[in-house]
């Protein structure tokens, strides 16, 4: 037996239906009782609140007396690594600058990355990260970075006079 | 070593309105870990199953085309993709210098959606910031 | 010497497997891959999975190997799927991490897990339609109810020959929720209706998440007594999370407990899952109802958030209807996506925690009232 011809005579449709009231219904009458319980539950706790009705003026007394201070934490977020001074840093600009002299500008970081990884550079990763502090490697646009030449020339002419 | 979870979590902006029972709770789903100079945390395609948040250490985040940004300041997310769309990185993320990340898995996360659906929620808000945020600089990063 | 040897070699799988334990061993297979590689319910199908390898693995009957034989081991652990002892307890674990305080701050919320429901019954006439027995259907119907161990329960109390196929297509389809759910929710709702935002829950006190477990529990069970087992351990196992002095006792009803029973129930539904069951017409009959359950169960939970929305004055976004599949928490999970993508400051999460959790309830009295109609 297949179809609706199966379905009536195993008494599907009256079984389907009235599976679905009945899961309704359940979760109607739990859903009417939650929301009435809840109500109860503040009738509950309202009518002791009432009770104490003598001693609340007291607990409002106390509560100003003793001020609740609620200092939030101003954590400086503008924590940042000290840059390394251009003496330490003299060195690997350099290596850098040279390697942008064959990259061109602007440049990608990870590339950058990857050419002073193959040149074997020390440290490529934290060096990059140096001169990314010391602004001497700055973001360019759209994610792309350029050479800060200025600063480069300025700390260069203040070694040199030195 | 003992790690004192609770100091490190109120040093990090990104739970500054978390309730001190909520931190407990968050601590419960968190794990610190720490990371050498030149670590790969994840690649960009690859299925998204932790978030990071940074507690000290400088970090690069490049996409497909070679476009970067850097990250260098504590409470700053990396890797949100694990708890939103679409679930997949879409960015590949380096450490430049030595560091400490709280990773936030998200088989974890999603089980404090069940048993804290409330927390979870103010999780993904606090989330959702940075994630608007950023989007405005990223949207096109990987076309 | 040379016959022992020839019997020996007799003896091995290679010589006794034939197409049919080949092809059940690749979906094994594919299900650990699944699992593994693609991340879908991996804790549900690397058991299921492996199990099917252990239980399509050629041997000789009389030996005491197959799950089918009354004195094998993996028969002995069988007995907790046919028994139905292993999904009641793993209830009591997702009771005890189940939060329930998103549908208690609105309960109304709780019809969209009872529309969704009427995926289970659809599927039951569907399945009559098709052939099935009154008992079979049913057990294929609770597929819709998208709750893998209450699907185990009743096709254990009704008709345990198809545990197997309808365990694969269950968990299947439940990890298959972020590719099911999303076209059904696109086609059924509005962009003006995707973007309604839901308001602010109120806290809800201790009081309320004590006395819920114990109030939802009696009256669940005095209007179908046959969901006493599925519902009262559920409902245990969020009063002792909720009771803060039981602490210990939900703490090891959400972790040991239920991954034993998981690692258990997946493996001996896997290896009851057997060429001469699996590989057979019924058993397409059944992946395709299932497929057809979860759509329909879908549909039924949007409709009915868009009619509640006729009525209600502050409205419900209807993508919420689709977290009445009670596949915790991954369909709560792809309304949160889809309504993220239409509108990043909207976070629906939480609030189709609601529906995903009455769904848990809604499939197990549905499997309660279809037991006490078919038995």
């Amino acid at each position: 037996m297949y179809g609706f011809e199966a379905v009536a005579a195993h008494n599907g449709w009256s079984i389907a239906i009235l599976g679905i009231l009945i899961v309704f219904t359940g979760l109607t009458l739990l859903s009417v009782s939650i929301a009435y319980f809840t109500k109860i539950l503040n009738f509950y706790n309202e009518k002791n609140k009432y009770l104490k009705k003598d001693r609340k003026w007291w607990q409002v007394f106390k509560y100003m007396l003793i001020k609740k201070q609620h200092k939030t934490n101003d954590i400086d977020n503008s924590l940042t690594l000290e840059p390394k001074s251009f003496d330490k840093l003299k060195e690997p600009a350099d290596q850098y600058y040279a390697i942008l002299q064959y990259l061109g500008e602007p440049f990608q970081l990870p590339e950058l990355l990857d050419i002073a990884k193959k040149r074997g550079l020390e440290k490529p990763h934290s060096t990059i990260n140096d001169l990314l502090l010391a602004k001497l490697i700055i973001p360019h646009r759209l994610g792309y970075f350029c050479w800060n030449h200025k600063k480069y020339k300025q700390k260069k002419k203040i070694q040199i006079k030195d | 070593m003992h790690i004192d979870y609770q100091k490190v979590i109120k040093t990090i902006n990104f739970f500054n309105s978390f309730k001190h029972d909520e931190i407990e709770r968050v601590i419960s789903i968190l794990k610190i870990i720490h990371v050498e100079e030149g670590k790969t945390l994840f690649q960009r395609g690859h299925q998204a199953v932790n978030c990071y948040i940074v507690l000290s250490g400088n970090y690069m985040i490049y996409y497909k085309k070679g476009q970067a940004f850097t990250l260098h300041k504590p409470g700053e997310i990396i890797g949100y993709t694990s708890l939103m769309a679409p679930f997949y990185y879409t960015s590949t993320c380096v450490s430049l210098t030595e560091g400490e990340l709280i990773l936030l898995s998200r088989a974890n996360f999603y089980r404090l959606v069940q048993v804290n659906s409330m927390l979870s929620n103010k999780i993904i808000e606090e989330i959702n910031k940075v994630a608007e945020k950023r989007q405005f600089f990223t949207q096109h990063m990987n076309d | 010497m040379y016959d022992m040897l020839f019997q020996f070699l007799q003896n091995t799988g290679f010589y006794m497997a034939d197409f049919s334990h080949i092809l059940m061993i690749i979906i094994g297979c594919i299900f650990i891959y699944l699992g593994i590689a693609k991340h879908y319910e991996p804790l549900l199908l690397v058991p299921i999975g492996f199990g099917i390898l252990v239980g399509n693995i050629p041997v000789f009957t009389g030996m005491g190997l197959s799950i089918y034989e009354d004195d094998s081991v993996l028969h002995y652990l069988y007995f907790g799927v046919t028994a139905g002892i292993y999904p009641p307890l793993i209830f009591l674990g997702i009771g005890a991490l189940t939060d329930f305080s998103t549908l208690l701050a609105r309960p109304v919320l709780m019809l969209l897990g009872a529309a969704a429901q009427m995926g289970i019954f659809i599927t039951f006439l569907g399945a009559l339609a098709l052939g099935f027995s009154p008992n079979e259907a049913a057990s294929i119907g609770i597929i819709g109810g998208a709750d893998g161990p209450t699907a185990i329960f009743l096709s254990a109390k009704l008709a345990p020959n198809l545990i197997g196929p309808i365990a694969v297509a269950a968990y299947s389809y439940m990890a298959l929720i972020p590719v099911i759910q999303p076209p059904i929710m696109k086609l059924l709702t509005t962009r003006r209706e995707r973007l309604i935002k839901m308001g602010e829950l109120r806290e809800i006190s201790k009081q309320e998440k004590i006395f819920f477990p114990i109030i939802a529990f009696l009256l669940c069970t005095f209007i179908a007594p046959a969901a006493n087992i599925l519902l009262g351990m559920l409902f245990f196992g969020n009063l002792l999370k909720e009771a803060v002095v039981t602490q210990r006792l939900a703490e090891t009803a959400r972790k040991p407990i239920i991954d034993t029973v998981t690692i258990l129930l997946g493996l001996t539904v896997g290896a009851s899952t057997q060429a001469d069951v699996f590989l057979t017409r019924e058993s397409i009959g059944i992946f395709l109802l299932g497929a057809v359950s979860f759509c329909i169960a879908t549909a039924c939970g949007l409709m009915f958030a868009k009619i509640m929305n006729l009525f209600l004055r502050q409205k419900i976004n209807p993508l919420l209807g689709a977290a009445g599949v009670s596949a915790v928490p991954d369909s709560a999970r792809v309304v949160q996506m889809i309504g993220h993508k239409e509108d990043p400051s909207n976070f629906l999460l939480m609030h189709a925690m609601a529906p995903n959790v009455s769904g848990v309830i809604g499939s197990a009295l549905g499997a309660g009232i279809l037991w006490s109609f078919i038995k």
